[in-house]
Formats: C-alpha cells, structure tokens, sequence
C-alpha cells in the first residue's frame, strides 16, 4: 500500500518496501558514535530554524538532542552494564505518538534510535506547523548521515488501519503514546510473538506547593511553561494545583494571579472554540462539583476553586483549566493518588517528604516527581518505564 | 401583544422582569442549575435586562440533565440532533412548557403566514417522523410546522403523477413551501408554479454555504423555480423550541415576543456594540420545566435593528455568521485516536 513519506525524505512510498528495508536495514550498537551525531544534527538544525523560535516547546527537546546531553545520557547507560550481560538494540521499533504533543514523536525516535534500533513512526496526515519544522530537521540530519537515516521512516496516513497493522507485524517493539482509545485500538492489532509493547494512556498530573517556599512570580512563569505549551493538553501538564499547610488559599490566590499576568505577557491565547469547549465543561463542573469558589483572568485562565477532593473526577477540558485544593499535609495526597495520575510538580518539600509521600502511596499512582517548570522535561523515565531498558534486549554472556 | 410591536427598551424591561422569576424558579428547583448560579452570579437578585440573566452554555445540555420538574411530570423529551459523533441534547417537557411552546410558535407562524391554514407542501419525506429513536431536528421541525398547513403533501414520498395532482387542486391558491434549507435546495422541482405562495425553511446554511450558495442566490433560484417570491428563513434551537426568529423582507432575522438575543464580544462576554459580530445568546421566557431560559449558543452573529430594521417591525434583528469553527487542542489525548477508530 502506499503511503506519504515525511523522512528520510518526503514523497510516497510502498509500506510493504519501507518494512522490508528497514527489517533488513542495518543497526548500530546503543549510543554508537554515529547515533549521537545524528542526534546532534537534528538538534543542530532545530536550534538553526527561525521558524522554531515561534515554538519555546522545541528548545527543550533541542537541548535534549545536543552530543553533551546524549553523552550524559550514553555513560549513564554504560555505567549501569554488568559484564556478564551485552546490551543490544531490540530491532525494528514502531512509534504512533500523539498526533498533537508535536515533539513527542522526536523524542520517542530519538530514544529507541540511540538504543540502536530501526525505527518506523507513524504520523497523522493533520500536521502543525511544529511537526514540519521537526520533519525538516530529521531530514537535514538525514541527509548528512545517509547510514542512520536508512534505519528510520517518518510516514503519514490516516483513517485506515490496514499501514498499522502490517507495522505491527514486521515490529519488534512497538510504542504507542495517546489517549486510551489509540490504545484499545492498535492494541487489537497482533504483533510477532516476541514483540513487546510500551503503552502511554491517558494521563492526569497536578502540582502541589508549600506556601512561602518561592516566589509566586517564579513560580508561574514555570508553571506557565508546564501548562500551557501543549494547551493543558499534555500528559503532564497540571491540571489541578494542590496548596499544602497553613496559608494554603492566599498562596494559591497569589500564584493564579501571577499566572495570569504571565499568561496575559506572554500573549497566550485559545481559538474561540476551544473557549466555548471550556466554558461548557466549566458549567458541568459547577453543577457536579464541590466549587466554592470560581476566578477568570479572561478566557485564558479559570481557576475553580474545590471546598474539597473528595470523590475528585479528572475528566478535564485543557485549555487554562486548574482545579485548586488544599491539603493540610502533603501525606493526605496519598489516599488521593490513583493509578491515572503521572506527573507531580512540586515546590516547598524536601527529599524526604517526597519520599515518604512516595512510599506511601506504593505505587498506585504517580510515575514522576519534579520541580514546577520541568513537568515537559523528558526523561528515559517515563511513565513508570524506564525506555532505554524496554528497547534494548540483554544477552547473557559470561 | 402582537409579535413586533413592542419598542426594545419596554421589552427588555418586561424580558427581565419574566427572565428574573425563571431564574429564581430554576434555582429553586433544579439543584445543579443552583449551584452553578450560585458560583457564576452569587447573591443574583433581579436583571434590570436580559444581558444580567446568567446564562448556560447550550451544549450544557447536552452532558448534563437538567429538570426542573419530577421526572413523572415530564411530559416529553425533545433530542435535538447534535452533530455526528456527539450526544444529543435532552430537553425535558411537561404539558405546561409544551402547550406554552406551541402557543409561540404559532403566534410568530400567524404573522408570517396569516390566519388561514394554506395547502402545504413539504420538501422532505414522512419516514423521518416515523422513527422515533432517531427523532431529529428535522422530524421535529415538521411536526412543529405541520398544524400551520392543510392538506400536506411530502415531496419526497409523492410520485408524478401525485404532485401533478396535488398542484393542479391547488392551482392559484397561495400554499405553503415548508422544509429544511439544504432539503429545500435539493429537492424543490422546478416548473411548478407556486407563485403567491411562501416559502418557510430553517436547518442551517452550512451544507449550502459549503457549495457557496449565499441567501440571495437561494432566493433568485427559488423565485426562478417556482416563482415564490415570499422566503422566510428561520433561526431557532431545540433547547428553546418556540421561540424563533424569522427572516423578514430586509433579510433580518427578527426577535418573537418571547424572546430576544444578546450577542456578546468573546473577549469580555459584555454584550457587543450594535452591528459587531459576536456569539449570539438567546433568551426565551418559555422554558419552565427545564433552566433553558438563557442560553448561550456556538453561533455567530450580529444585532443589525433595534426599532430600525427598514421593514418597519420593532425590536432586534441579528444576521448570523455561521458557527464558531470547533478548536483542536494539542495534547496527548488527542492522538491518532479518531483517525485510526474512524
């Protein structure tokens, strides 16, 4: 069947030829030179692009890309490797990221490519302005390295799910990132029986702080970047932010309007559709929920605020949505915690109090813990995951 | 009180005084409509005009039921269709609001049509009232029209020789042409001769607007069809069925004694100065058994009359801009999902 193709270069293709190749193609051991100068590349032409600079989400992953940090990333890997065991790349890695967290798809390439592996990325034929800025950087490190590039295919098509199924067969990995319902549905495709799956459903994160701790100005200018890059609309974006202990409203109070000048200075605003969505949403959260309280600052930020969290529902509409709580401690968060929550941006507590927290919630819920400003930061921990272990396979050999 | 004869500044004062005692009555007697006011307009006392009535979104119904009366007292439920893929609206009804709808509807069809029920035509087919699982703006629209003809004939359903028939009874008598826009466009035939009659149609310009038909080019087509020169669209929603706003000679549509619009700038939610598009909120005094009473609406549009509209009827008149395009938020939930589902 034929489809488009984004990289290594764009035009149209037969699939069935792209998997042949690439299952025949050739590998690279984990973090080969040639690798993390491919990954430099990109990360060279994404900081070269002016069209980039319209998109503040891009710097991160750029900086994520540069050789120190993929260095960082490789002895970490290496460090960690027992003589007895050969860590090899797993094959032929198929990726169906989220057709909007744009630079989700690069990051989950660029991972399962550093572990050595060929790698296939489906994308939807509905593409941002982002998304062809990242295809042109591929392609300007494509074009540099033809190597690794024979080991990666960008493609793009749309309702059928015929292009995924026949990915599913020739993967040896496959990684599926988005919401429960891509999920249910690709899940159904069979894949060879000794490929494994990495699964990313729909996520719920939230924010917590102790007041006094920093200054409400520094804190929502990173809170901003937490929620607003994606339009609350990322896994880890906040979506409810939780003050701790004494003075725990006025602090709050204090952080949204800060927020709000930096949502107004930063020129962030939504399609008149989305505020619709949003006010709709809003309305059913005012019949169904325990709000005492609702604040505006236009149509780019509503705070509503919670009498309590009990009984909590995480069906959210994005768009500059925060629930707002207080808690006396931060160990009653723990009965709050279900298996849905994933990031948790905190500001105010020490290692121990986190750790405590941690253990007492066991692992039924939340996968990461961060400072406010890093909810985007991606890491090879993700999820409860650690992906560079999922996409490399160990070979005894003593 | 005939249905254009009142100035706007006494009908915003009465609007308020009624729209103000259905907000206490809503409030009184449905619990989630309570606790929204209660955060939206704390303390709300009286509106001094329609624009301080707090208002719902109207897709709201569409996510939440919302009664104000027993279950048992519901009389019927009018699903309004929703686009694809969405869950209807579910506006609740006892006999009270039903007969109350009726009454409107009819006292805004009389001025438009007059008093005598005239043979009408109706450009559709009966089977979309017959299935009543898939009840739809469409079938309600008809039986909501229906009564203000006699002796209907369904286009759609009619042979030749049936609609030969039915025309040649009728010949030069004015008839009625009912259906919705898109319905109309398609399947009203040319060479009959209609002329004197009236054309009523409602449902929407987007499946015209979208081959580029405009409401003038729907008038010359029809005029060169049939030869009805009177065209009538309507606006109207069914979470405040009764309450409708047709299209007089000037091409405005215009508020009924019921009702009335607030159109209000996005940017702030006040209403918008006259003639500046904004999101069209209507209110209706109608609605008892349901808080439908003010509602804000995903349309566009614009105040163009207040007392001034060159047809000589009083009150306001908006123009619509069509509806407020649906926004794609980013994020990860949106993912390949409706893409490789569909």
């Amino acid at each position: 069947m034929r489809v488009e193709t984004l990289v290594p270069r764009r035009g149209e293709a037969e699939l069935e030829e792209i998997a042949a190749a690439l299952a025949a193609g050739p590998s690279a051991p984990p973090f080969a030179e040639e690798l993390v100068e491919f990954c430099h590349g990109i990360s060279r032409a994404l900081f070269g692009d002016r069209r980039a600079k319209r998109h503040p989400e891009l710097v991160p992953l750029a900086s994520f890309l540069r050789r120190a940090s993929v260095a960082a990333l490789a002895q970490e890997f290496a460090a960690e490797a027992r003589p007895d065991v050969v860590q090899v790349p797993r094959g032929l890695a198929f990726h169906v990221p989220p057709s909007s967290v744009d630079t989700m798809f690069v990051y989950s390439l660029a991972v399962s490519l550093l572990a050595g592996n060929r790698n296939v990325v489906r994308v939807s034929p509905r593409r941002s302005v982002t998304t062809e800025v990242l295809v042109d950087a591929l392609n300007a490190a494509a074009a540099d390295h033809p190597a690794v590039a024979a080991s990666i295919a960008v493609v793009s098509y749309g309702h059928e799910l015929e292009p995924s199924a026949l990915l599913s067969r020739h993967a040896d990995v496959r990684v599926i990132w988005g919401g429960d319902a891509t999920i249910e549905t690709i899940r159904a495709l069979p894949l060879a029986p000794h490929a494994t799956e990495l699964l990313f459903g729909d996520r719920f994160s939230l924010a917590v702080l102790r007041p006094g701790a920093e200054d409400p100005a520094d804190l929502a200018r990173r809170l901003f970047n937490d929620a607003y890059w994606f339009d609350q609309m990322g896994c880890s974006s906040p979506r409810l932010v939780v003050g701790v202990g004494d003075g725990a409203w006025p602090a709050l109070e204090a952080l949204f309007d800060a927020l709000h000048g930096e949502v107004r200075h930063r020129g962030y605003g939504l399609e008149l559709g989305a505020v619709l969505a949003k006010r709709t949403a809003v309305y059913g959260a005012l019949a169904d929920r325990p709000v005492r309280r609702m604040r505006e600052g236009g149509n780019e930020l509503t705070v509503l605020e919670l009498a309590t969290l009990d009984g909590f529902d995480r069906t959210h509409p994005g768009a500059g949505l925060f629930y707002a709580a207080t808690v006396d401690s931060l160990d009653a968060l723990a009965g709050f915690v279900v298996r849905k929550d994933q990031t948790m941006t905190i500001s105010g507590f020490d290692g121990t109090e986190v750790a405590s927290l941690v253990r007492a919630v066991n692992g039924r819920g939340i996968d990461r813990i961060v400072p406010f400003g890093e909810a985007l930061t991606f890491g090879r921990f993700w999820d409860g995951y650690d992906l560079l272990a999922e996409l490399t396979r160990r070979v005894n050999a003593p | 009180m005939a249905e254009y004869d009142e100035p706007q500044a006494g009908k915003e004062r009465r609007l308020a005084a009624e729209l103000t005692r259905l907000v206490h009555h809503h409030r009184a007697a449905c619990a989630p409509y309570r606790r929204i006011v209660d955060v939206v307009a704390p303390g709300f006392a009286a509106a001094a005009a329609p624009a301080d009535v707090p208002h719902l979104p109207v897709s709201l119904f569409k996510t939440h039921e919302l009664r104000s009366v027993p279950r048992d007292a519901v009389f019927k439920t009018l699903m309004s269709s929703g686009t694809t893929g969405q869950a209807p609206s579910r506006i609740y009804l006892d006999r009270a609001s039903a007969a109350a709808q009726t009454r409107a509807l009819a006292a805004t069809m009389q001025h438009w049509l007059g008093p005598r029920r005239l043979p009408m035509l109706i450009a559709d087919t009966r089977s979309v009232l017959q299935d009543r699982t898939q009840f739809t703006a469409r079938g309600a629209g008809i039986l909501g029209m229906a009564p203000f003809g006699r002796d209907h004939l369904y286009l759609l359903d009619a042979s030749e020789e049936e609609r030969g028939a039915w025309l040649a009874k009728h010949a030069g008598e004015p008839v009625i042409v009912f259906g919705f826009t898109f319905m109309v466009w398609q399947h009203l035939p040319g060479g009959a001769d209609l002329r004197g009659g009236i054309l009523i149609h409602s449902g929407g310009w987007k499946a015209l607007a979208d081959q580029a038909v405009t409401p003038e080019e729907f008038r010359r087509v029809v005029a060169a069809r049939t030869g009805i020169e009177r065209v009538h669209n309507f606006y109207g929603m069914a979470e405040q069925t009764g309450t409708v706003y047709v299209e007089c000679e000037a091409g405005a549509l215009h508020a009924p004694a019921t009702g009335d619009v607030v159109v209000r700038d996005p940017a702030t939610w006040a209403p918008a100065p006259r003639g500046e598009q904004g999101v069209v909120e209507v209110v209706s005094t109608l609605p008892e058994s349901y808080p439908g009473h003010a509602l804000l609406t995903e349309d566009l549009g614009r105040v163009v009359a207040v007392d001034d509209c060159p047809c000589g009827r009083l009150g306001q008149a908006i123009a619509l801009d069509g509806r407020v395009p649906k926004a794609e938020l980013r994020g990860c939930s949106d993912t390949a999902a409706a893409v490789l589902t569909g």
